[in-house]
């Protein structure tokens, strides 16, 4: 580069060169800004433009007014919501069965994939995929009534047990120590094959020269899934951690919903039951968006701030 | 090869490992099957344990008799199949270019597209842009406004900064491939096993949407499978008082119960059937001879 | 089926051609005295079709609405299309095509452009609707609530509807005439009527929370139907300790209920004994203003009361946190019979109606406390509103409300919802007795059953004449004594009622997020701590106190305030 005396010049050429640089990065790749183009439209349209209804949760919306034309009152419905005595409960609940299912939910799928892509018998791993898969599709109603039913002091199967070993039996959806728990791992239950679908591809496509290689070298299975197939996924896991960070304010309201009771509400009610039932007493848009806008923001600062760590500790991140 | 005493050893807590699962999993799956060809009657009873009791077919004769049911199919594989191809299109073309990291503003582009997952501007808003593009009661309902999902987007750069190495992009930019052609010959055919997941996600997702239809759709031969199936249940709702005789009652009464069951089998079978096409792609060894030459 | 958008399109250009249609008539008509004169239709010799419309001013519309004799068919002289939204009734095939739909267009002259809804998303549906500013004529069974309908009649989206009943409608104008509750529930606080409605006259629902005991099992024990709480809780012993169902093993369940929804909830059938309660509508009168009952010592008695018989295990410990659809599955275990005294709408809710046990269920008349209360709860607000709303955009409203009347009627109603004379149902023989002893009206002929296209399905179409003239049989225990058992149940709960309950309230638009979210808490609130109460977790001596201060800082007064405001509004005037 040429030789420059001040500063200023410094700055001002690499700022050029800068300038320079981007362009011709952008006119080499002109065709892939071309491809995007599409997607791009399509955000536009259907995600960018409706944006201007966010303004709800700043109104006093009624359908007939129509979104710009309901009255402005600027922050009521935040401070209702935030005043209301349930505030802290509903957020430590939220974020406690979000989390909860985070530690517990993120770890299995892989455990599970890996475990699939160990086994040799094909029929065998054909088998185990499907019956895994399968349970993501069982309504919520169902699987609610089954998880109670299984639960049931009287006729369930674990307080069979425990009678026949000669416990006494226990309302377990009566508690509410347990109820995140039932939660979670049921929920583990239902969603850890089709979550492993991703996880069983990525390992697909690890290149079985690495392995053979490993293998060559006298690395135990374990070690194998340790050097080789764990790196592997760990793009797609971290990828997938961050993006569910980012969705930690969104627990769930039907399968909360049909679960709970009065005994059992101090930890079962979350921010998205307590809008329901707020909502059927009239359609309070405004006082849902109000909330939905709360959560977002929660969202988006988990978000970044794990993306940076992500950034921080490897090289795989969103952005 | 052989394996090690070390590695045998694993194997066989593997294999135990994953025969627990299945018997975890399977266990409700098959109470649940066995419900389904139960008689109302057991079913609301909870009698059903482990096999069908009183086997009967009425939770599937109740949904077949329906005449929208076979709409309901037809429509939803329509939905399905249209809505994923433009999904998986859709979701390459944003994908790639953003998987390069010499894209200039990538991360601002990623940006964009993250911060949709995270802020809407909600139904109705959402609502009157469909409405204003006219495309409410239309089939395009169903296929255009969903037609990208960012996680799956995501899912799928992260794929492709992984697994497709820059060499070999570089390769084929020195072979005077542009970049759509790039896509084209080596991209694509690497991407089988990513394809094929995000196919399975949105083929799912379609096939199970409920919500979209219900607020999109007011013709009743635009109905998906979903809407039929859960009109079918709102149908069998148990109203004692209005009914006049026992033998009605007998019949009717459970059913709502017995049909939650049967409906679950009906709308999953096609899905779950999907799996092992999809299963197929999952294979290893793509790479092999990529790198070659 | 036509979408939205082709059915707005449509209807324009019916209206329109309808318009030119008439307006060539006028013209024709008016030549012969002065062409350029549009407004002085009366002073032309139109023959009379035309000259209702013009005081509308409504332009392209004149002449098109014109409407026959209250009470006569056809209704429109003109045809008229009206889009209707409404909601699917799961038992109807489709409703363009529907052999009622068909015959009334005909014998009307009305052609109808359905919005079906289905009913799971008819709120959203609505909201979005009137949100896209494209509404229909009428919204018939459409759900809207008081709070809305009033909303949106100040708005001027739906239009009042007072004249029109009072002018054009022969059947629902008596109905409203003779039923002051209906009447009092369909007007909104600024005295105008948005939406009409209809009164269920369902009797036993006026008194849903109901006890029913074991017969079978007091027998056995030797003891009579409890009519104190100490008789009760004797019985209850009795249950628990004596095997009454015989097997040698203590499993009987001496009170059970659920939880889920306010039928089977036992507060709410017990606490009577102690102060008032109704767990669907929990505000009282306190001298002449609007209090609740739970923050009141009686109230307290009563849940220590029930936190006596729980920690007894006389109150079964799942009761607290069972779901109603699973009582059955207790009610119909197979190796006995276990259930003692169940808080139930009807036996049905736990044993199956063809078996035999539900027979040994009888109906606990109301327990007298130990402070002499003894009542029961009742709500007689059994009408339902928002049925059928014109709006702003119905050009003819005229003939829309002309063209519900009928189904007012019995014959209107019986048609709409069970079918057609002589093959669904037929009139009853004199000797035929109804619910109540006295004569029955007409007898179902078919089970409804399956789906079809002949009429309209349950929901949406007034309702009376079902209940109270159904003819019913005099063996209470068999299916078609079902409504009879009810009835003699409630006739026995009948002389506790209260003199009188807080009537349905219209919440106004500034006060409704406000009430809406602190009636979610209060509810939320009380509902928990008294299962906690009950169950023990919270001792009550000790924590009272702690809740009744909860309540205030909730807003408990402003909520109360609101409620008042808004009673004095309706109620006060008149």
């Amino acid at each position: 580069m040429a030789v420059a005396s001040s500063r200023t010049t410094q700055v001002r050429a690499s700022h050029r060169t800068h300038h320079r640089e981007a362009w011709r990065r952008i006119r080499r790749h002109w065709q892939l800004y071309l491809v995007l183009l599409l997607p791009l439209i399509y955000l536009a349209i259907f995600r960018y433009w409706p944006m201007y209804g966010v303004q709800i949760a700043f109104r006093d919306f009624t359908p007939v007014e129509g979104i710009t034309g309901s009255p402005w009152i600027g922050l009521v419905h935040f401070e209702r919501f935030f005043n209301s005595y349930q505030f802290w409960d509903l957020l430590r609940n939220t974020l406690g069965i979000s989390v909860y299912s985070l530690l517990a939910g993120f770890p299995i799928p892989i455990i599970l994939a890996i475990a699939i892509n160990e086994a040799r018998r094909y029929y065998f791993k054909k088998a185990v995929q499907m019956v895994t898969y399968a349970p993501h599709f069982i309504s919520t109603v169902v699987m609610v009534g089954i998880i109670l039913q299984f639960l049931d002091p009287r006729i369930g199967l674990i307080n069979k047990a425990i009678a026949e070993l000669g416990g006494a039996p226990a309302n377990f959806i009566a508690r509410p120590d347990l109820f995140q728990s039932i939660y979670v791992w049921s929920g583990v239950w239902q969603g850890m094959g089709y979550a492993s679908i991703i996880y069983i591809a990525a390992l697909s496509s690890i290149d079985p020269q690495l392995e053979e290689a490993a293998i060559i070298d006298g690395a135990s299975r374990l070690q194998k899934i340790l050097y080789i197939d764990l790196p592997g996924i760990m793009p797609t896991a971290i990828i997938l951690l961050i993006l569910n960070v980012g969705q930690i304010m969104n627990v769930g309201f039907e399968k909360i919903y049909l679960m709970q009771n009065p005994l059992n509400l101090t930890t079962s009610e979350v921010i998205s039951t307590y809008v329901y039932k707020v909502g059927l007493l009239r359609a309070q848009y405004s006082f849902a968006a109000a909330v939905g806008l709360f959560n977002s923001v929660i969202d988006l600062v988990l978000l970044v701030t794990v993306n940076q760590i992500a950034r921080k500790i490897g090289d795989t991140s969103l952005w | 090869m052989k394996l090690s005493r070390g590695d045998r050893v694993f194997m066989a807590f593997n294999y135990a490992f994953l025969i627990l699962v299945l018997l975890i999993v399977a266990y409700p799956l098959i109470y649940i099957l066995s419900s389904s060809f139960s008689s109302p009657r057991a079913v609301v009873a909870g009698r059903v344990w482990l096999w069908p009791v009183e086997f009967s077919l009425r939770g599937y004769e109740a949904v077949f008799k329906n005449a929208q049911v076979g709409t309901g199919y037809w429509n939803s594989i329509i939905y399905t199949v249209v809505g994923t191809a433009i999904n998986v299109v859709m979701t390459i073309l944003a994908a790639w270019p953003l998987s390069r990291k010499d894209l200039y503003g990538r991360n601002w582009l990623m940006g964009f597209f993250t911060f949709t997952m995270l802020f809407s501007g909600g139904l109705i808003a959402t609502y009157l842009v469909v409405q204003g593009l006219g495309m409410v009661d239309k089939r395009a309902a169903m296929v255009i406004p969903n037609a990208l999902s960012i996680w799956n987007m995501i899912v799928c750069r992260t794929y492709f900064q992984t697994t497709i190495p820059d060499e070999l992009v570089e390769a084929a930019e020195l072979d005077g491939c542009s970049d759509i052609r790039t896509i084209w010959h080596v991209v694509l055919p690497l991407s089988t096993p990513i394809i094929a997941v995000i196919s399975l996600f949105y083929a799912v997702g379609h096939w199970n949407s409920y919500f979209q239809a219900l607020i999109y759709l007011t013709s009743a031969d635009l109905y998906p499978l979903q809407i039929v199936l859960r009109n079918i249940l709102v149908l069998h709702q148990f109203d004692a008082t209005m009914i006049m005789d026992v033998e009605e009652i007998m019949m009717r009464e459970g059913m709502k119960d017995l049909l939650q069951y049967s409906l679950i089998v009906v709308a999953s079978a096609p899905v779950l059937a999907l799996y092992p096409f999809a299963q197929k792609y999952f294979v290893r060894g793509i790479m092999i001879g990529s790198l070659k030459g | 089926m036509s979408s939205v958008k082709k059915q707005l399109t449509r209807r324009q250009l019916l209206r329109g051609a309808v318009g030119l249609a008439s307006g060539a008539v006028l013209a024709a008509c008016a030549q012969p005295t002065a062409a350029p004169q549009p407004a002085q239709a009366p002073a032309a010799p139109a023959p009379g079709a035309t000259a209702v419309p013009t005081k509308a001013a409504a332009p392209a519309a004149a002449g098109a609405c014109g409407v026959t004799a209250p009470g006569t068919f056809p209704v429109a002289k003109d045809e008229v299309t009206l889009s209707i939204f409404m909601i699917q009734s799961p038992l109807v095939k489709d409703m363009p095509t529907n052999e009622l739909t068909l015959w009334y267009e005909e014998k009307t002259n009305v052609h109808i452009e359905w919005q079906m809804v289905p009913q799971q998303g008819l709120a959203e549906k609505r909201n979005l609707v009137l949100a896209s500013g494209q509404y229909p004529d009428i919204f018939m069974g459409a759900g809207i609530p008081n709070e809305d309908l009033f909303l949106y009649g100040q708005q001027g989206v739906l239009i009042p509807l007072n004249d029109l009943v009072d002018k054009q409608l022969v059947h629902a104008k008596a109905l409203f005439a003779e039923n002051q509750f209906l009447r009092d529930a369909i007007t909104a606080p600024d005295g105008k009527i948005y939406a009409l409605g209809h009164d269920s006259q369902c009797f036993h629902c006026t008194m849903g929370q109901r006890l029913w005991i074991n017969q079978k099992w007091l027998d056995k024990v030797g003891m009579k139907m409890p009519t104190t709480t100490d008789e009760f809780y004797a019985v209850l012993q009795a249950f628990k300790t004596k095997d009454p169902n015989g097997n040698g093993k203590a499993d009987e369940i001496p009170l059970m209920g659920a939880t889920d929804s306010n039928g089977p909830e036992i507060i709410g059938n017990l606490m009577n004994a102690f102060t008032y309660y109704d767990r669907a509508h929990r505000e009282v009168f306190t001298n002449g203003k609007i209090d609740v009952p739970y923050n009141k010592p009686d109230f307290r008695d009563g849940i220590a009361w029930l936190a006596k018989l729980y920690a007894e295990k006389l109150i079964d410990p799942t009761a607290l946190t069972m779901q109603a659809a699973d009582l059955r599955k207790l009610g119909e275990k197979e190796d006995a019979q276990v259930l003692g005294a169940v808080a139930s709408f009807y036996p049905g809710s736990f044993q199956s109606l063809a078996g035999e046990r539900h027979k040994d269920y009888a109906i606990v008349p109301p327990l007298k406390g130990p402070k002499g209360v003894q009542l029961h709860a009742w709500w007689p607000y059994t009408a339902v509103t928002g049925e059928f709303a014109i709006t702003k955009s119905c050009k003819c409203p005229e003939v829309a409300i002309r063209w519900i009347d009928w189904f007012f009627s019995m014959e209107g109603g019986l048609r709409s919802r069970i079918g057609r004379e002589g093959q669904e149902w037929r009139k009853a023989e004199p000797g035929e007795k109804g619910l109540d002893g006295r004569p029955a009206l007409w007898i179902k002929l078919t089970p409804i059953n399956e789906q079809q296209n002949y009429f309209w399905g349950q929901v949406n179409i007034p309702q009376q004449f079902i209940h109270s003239t159904q003819s019913a049989c005099d063996d209470v225990f068999a299916a078609c004594g079902l409504e009879k058992r009810l009835y003699d149940a409630t006739k026995q709960l009948e002389p506790f009622k209260p003199k009188e309950v807080v009537p349905p309230l219209w919440i106004p638009k500034e006060d409704l997020s406000k009430y809406a979210q602190t009636a979610t808490d209060l509810r939320q609130y009380v509902d928990q701590t008294m299962a906690r109460f009950i169950s023990g977790e919270l001792k009550v001596d000790a924590e009272w106190d702690n809740y009744i201060k909860q309540l205030d800082r909730i807003g408990l007064k402003d909520y109360l305030a609101i409620m008042q405001k808004a009673y004095d509004a309706k109620y006060k005037k008149s």
